[in-house]
């Protein structure tokens, strides 16, 4: 059951679309920033595999970008 | 609040400390509004986990988890920063390996034991050793990390009760010719000066120092004092490699290892021969000497030399300096004349402000301090020094090298007031302690290579370390590893974490970490910084200093250990500003250190003191006398007359490039702790070898490619790094030691200043090809 958080800057001129997008994806909980295109991302996936496909689709969201991970808690058995 | 809700606030309360330090500006309002825990958070004050700074945070705690960090804006250090180390702080408590029970070693495997039975066990072959080998068989090894009250009752234990002087501390590696270098120039350790000289000045000179990443919380007061300033406050990097810091710096020159001792020198003789020399200070507060010269490297066992000093006049020091004009130093170190008479113009225009700033560059050097002696020297010339914006500031590594190992005196030859050699202080010592005077041996046993070296040697046969990771830090390792894993030498570590120390451990005991436990830091500028004990350590693990106790209450020191658990910090760091009371070194109250961010010594009549040795700031200084160096017996500074000497390996033929190792920013020393911070280690998660563009180009080395380097004394594959975020000269490499599955200390060479006995990670030849 892993838990991640990101922090997430939007591509030009998608700040507010992706908050949205973000907000509704399952597993996603997202935090707009104030002042700045920048979102926080708390992820909550019930695997690491989930995680990965998680991740992996967030790499390729054009509406981002930069993803850098800040926070992870793999629980033990699931680590690599 | 289960687990995964704390989990997930955790994680929120991360990025958003993270995003917070990459993006200028931004903020989190509605979170914040909201609670970033959501059940409402308890927010303590706390000094930083890492380095000498001593930057204030606040941790947010909740259900017994510290789940928040963020800048403390009561602290006069950081006011509201942090960098992305503090910022993360918290996570270093909760990684999945932590150490929660004791392990001893059986049949060639640790297992686990409750921490009673490894207590036991520590005292039990602490004193079969002593039985058997004498009392300077057993040594305890610390850290600039320990707390105050860790350090005193490690110095009260060993110099004390057991009555060895085998006791010392990483800070050795660190700060120990910043000591040499404050007590041979005033006869007082640490800095006379304060963080406000930053908003006072108008020049910065970084003398081999990268704050931009070591101390950057700092490095942004002084990016703010110069946009506040424009065109007045000038940033002057001196390197031996570009780094953020020279991409910030107003002014770079680059130098050949060692030659900041020529440097030093010629700055002198521009300011002497441009008539810029304050006469009335240097006629009133200095003397001038000269010492021995061509004193050694230590790198041979049992190396000694000894100090013998000789006034000298104004005008033998004028002669002196004749060798070093700016023309032959530009030879000698790669800095033109013009950059060297510019930087002493900056020194000895009398309408300017100056402060130096350095910490490893110069402490870590075979001639550290002569080093140290060389830029207070153009302080003391030019009157620049113990005024607000006018100061000479070595900067600190660790969060208490100064608070615990430096004013506790946690090495060989210290005391907590003064040293083992003098009787006086060995009396007071024993009065405070209440043990017998005899007990406390009046001669210094081994400094920390010369330690190791004696396990090798096997004249230390059980050694205990806290807080500190020597089989990664220590130079040389090649010989010292071996020399702990052999098989009649007993190595107990403490620690919260596997490191390459605890792979050679005999016993290891579970430690409480930071806020896991009661204590104090002492930070670069005298700054000591209470923090209170904020949430439980995980299962057995246990507070360095209650181990202590716990091992010499078992070894029969009930006597000298008769604090009780629950106030027993409180109650060592009141017994421990016994040792420290007076004018000149006086401790804040604990009821006040409890009350601020931290507070500064001397603290004089309920007052802190900013600036020492300045009758308008200090009120230790004899009325009339305008400024006393108190710290020598006539009140006068020292200007000493040190020559170039050069570094013990030098590039040659068979291995042409020079070596220097240090930090990134991302990493705290070893990277025991932040290489479990996901964010840093992603990072920065190897190390690398920082290569200079066109020697890669000529060695057909792209970035990414693995590199060879090899000395004479190991050999290492790492990743090339080119135009990085440091670009090394031609034929120099820069390697960061974070990273224990590279370990670079098996190249570095164990060679050490012979007066501060610290070592020089910034200088050996290697060879670099392409692997």
């Amino acid at each position: 059951m892993p838990i991640c958080s990101y922090v997430v800057n939007a591509a030009e001129g998608q700040f507010e679309t992706l908050c949205q997008e973000l907000s509704a994806t399952q597993g996603c909980e997202a935090y707009p920033s104030e002042g700045k295109e920048v979102i926080v991302l708390v992820t909550d996936t019930p695997s690491k595999e989930e995680d990965k496909r998680l991740y992996g689709e967030l790499k390729n969201n054009d509406k981002i970008s930069c993803i850098a991970i800040s926070f992870a808690d793999i629980p033990d058995g699931e680590k690599d | 609040m289960d687990r995964r809700k704390f989990m997930k606030d955790a994680a929120l309360a991360s990025a958003c400390a993270s995003a917070v330090a990459m993006v200028p500006g931004v903020s989190f309002g509605t979170v914040q509004e909201a609670g970033i825990a959501g059940s409402g958070l308890d927010w303590h004050k706390t000094p930083c986990r890492f380095c000498g700074v001593g930057c204030g945070l606040l941790v947010g705690v909740s259900d017994g988890k510290a789940v928040a960090v963020k800048g403390d804006p009561a602290s006069s250090v950081s006011r509201g920063l942090g960098c992305v180390k503090g910022l993360h702080a918290v996570q270093v408590l909760y990684a999945a390996d932590r150490f929660k029970q004791a392990y001893v070693k059986r049949d060639g495997k640790m297992v686990p034991v409750p921490i009673s039975e490894a207590l036991d066990l520590v005292a039990s072959k602490m004193q079969e050793t002593i039985d058997k080998h004498g009392k300077d068989s057993v040594a305890l090894y610390g850290s600039g990390q320990w707390t105050i009250p860790d350090g005193y009752v490690a110095s009260k234990f060993m110099k004390g009760c057991i009555g060895t002087n085998n006791l010392e501390a990483n800070a050795r590696l660190c700060m120990a010719s910043a000591v040499t270098g404050f007590l041979t120039t005033f006869g007082a350790d640490e800095p006379m000066g304060c963080y406000d000289d930053i908003e006072k000045t108008e020049t910065f000179v970084m003398w081999g120092n990268n704050m931009a990443e070591m101390h950057p919380v700092l490095f942004s007061r002084c990016l703010e004092q110069r946009r506040r300033n424009p065109g007045r406050v000038k940033i002057i990097d001196l390197s031996t490699r570009a780094t953020r810091t020279s991409r910030a710096a107003d002014y770079t020159s680059n130098f050949r290892p060692q030659t900041d001792l020529a440097i030093a020198n010629a700055i002198c003789h521009e300011i002497i021969k441009n008539n810029q020399v304050d006469w009335d200070f240097v006629n009133q507060h200095v003397n001038f000497k000269e010492g021995k010269t061509n004193i050694g490297y230590g790198l041979e066992d049992h190396f000694k030399v000894t100090e013998e000093t000789r006034a000298i006049d104004v005008e033998a020091y004028t002669a002196f300096l004749e060798d070093y004009t700016p023309e032959k130093v530009e030879k000698l170190s790669g800095v033109s004349a013009y950059d060297i008479r510019r930087l002493a113009a900056f020194y000895g225009d009398p309408n300017r402000k100056v402060i130096s700033f350095w910490c490893m560059g110069m402490n870590q050097h075979t001639r550290g301090t002569w080093i140290n002696n060389l830029v207070y020297n153009i302080h003391l010339l030019t009157g620049k020094i113990s005024k607000p914006g006018d100061s000479p500031f070595s900067l600190t590594g660790q969060p208490s090298a100064c608070g615990t190992v430096r004013e506790v005196g946690t090495l060989t030859h210290k005391l907590p007031h003064g040293v083992v050699m003098n009787k006086e202080h060995r009396e007071f010592a024993a009065k405070i302690w209440d043990v017998p005077v005899e007990r406390i041996p009046a001669k210094p046993t081994y400094h920390t290579v010369e330690m190791f070296r004696a396990i090798d040697r096997g004249e230390i046969r059980f050694l205990w370390t806290q807080v500190t990771n020597p089989m990664q830090t220590m130079p040389k390792l090649g010989r010292y590893t071996p020399a702990c894993e052999k098989d009649d030498r007993f190595i107990v570590v403490s620690d919260i974490y596997p490191t390459p120390t605890t792979a050679v451990a005999d016993v290891i005991l579970p430690a409480a970490c930071w806020i896991e436990r009661e204590g104090m830091y002492g930070n670069s500028e005298r700054r000591t910084q209470q923090f209170d004990q904020l949430v439980e350590p995980p299962g057995e693990a246990m507070c360095d200093t209650w181990q202590i106790i716990e091992v010499a209450r078992r070894m029969g020191f009930t006597k000298e250990f008769p604090y009780p658990r629950e106030t027993y910090i409180k109650d060592i760091y009141e017994e421990y500003c016994l040792h420290q009371a007076g004018m000149k070194h006086g401790m804040a109250p604990y009821d006040e250190l409890r009350k601020y961010p931290g507070l500064q010594w001397p603290y004089v009549n309920g007052k802190e003191t900013k600036w020492r040795y300045n009758e308008k700031y200090d009120p230790a200084v004899k009325k009339g006398s305008g400024f006393e160096f108190y710290g020598k017996k006539d009140g006068k500074a020292v200007i000493y007359a040190r020559p170039y000497e050069p570094a013990p390996e030098e590039p040659d033929t068979d291995y042409p490039f020079w070596l220097c190792t240090g930090r990134v920013i991302e990493h705290w020393h070893t990277g025991s702790m932040t290489r479990r911070i996901p964010v840093l280690n992603k990072s920065v998660p190897e190390a690398y070898v920082e290569i200079n563009p066109e020697d890669a180009r000529r060695m057909g080395i792209v970035d990414g490619h693995e590199v060879r380097l090899t000395s004479r004394r190991g050999t290492m594959l790492l990743k090339a790094k080119i135009n990085g975020r440091g670009n090394p000269p031609s034929m120099s490499v820069f390697v960061p030691f974070f990273d224990e599955n590279k370990l670079i200390n098996h190249l570095t060479l164990d060679a050490f200043d012979p007066y501060s006995k610290q070592p020089d990670y910034k200088k050996c030849a290697i060879k670099v090809e392409r692997a």
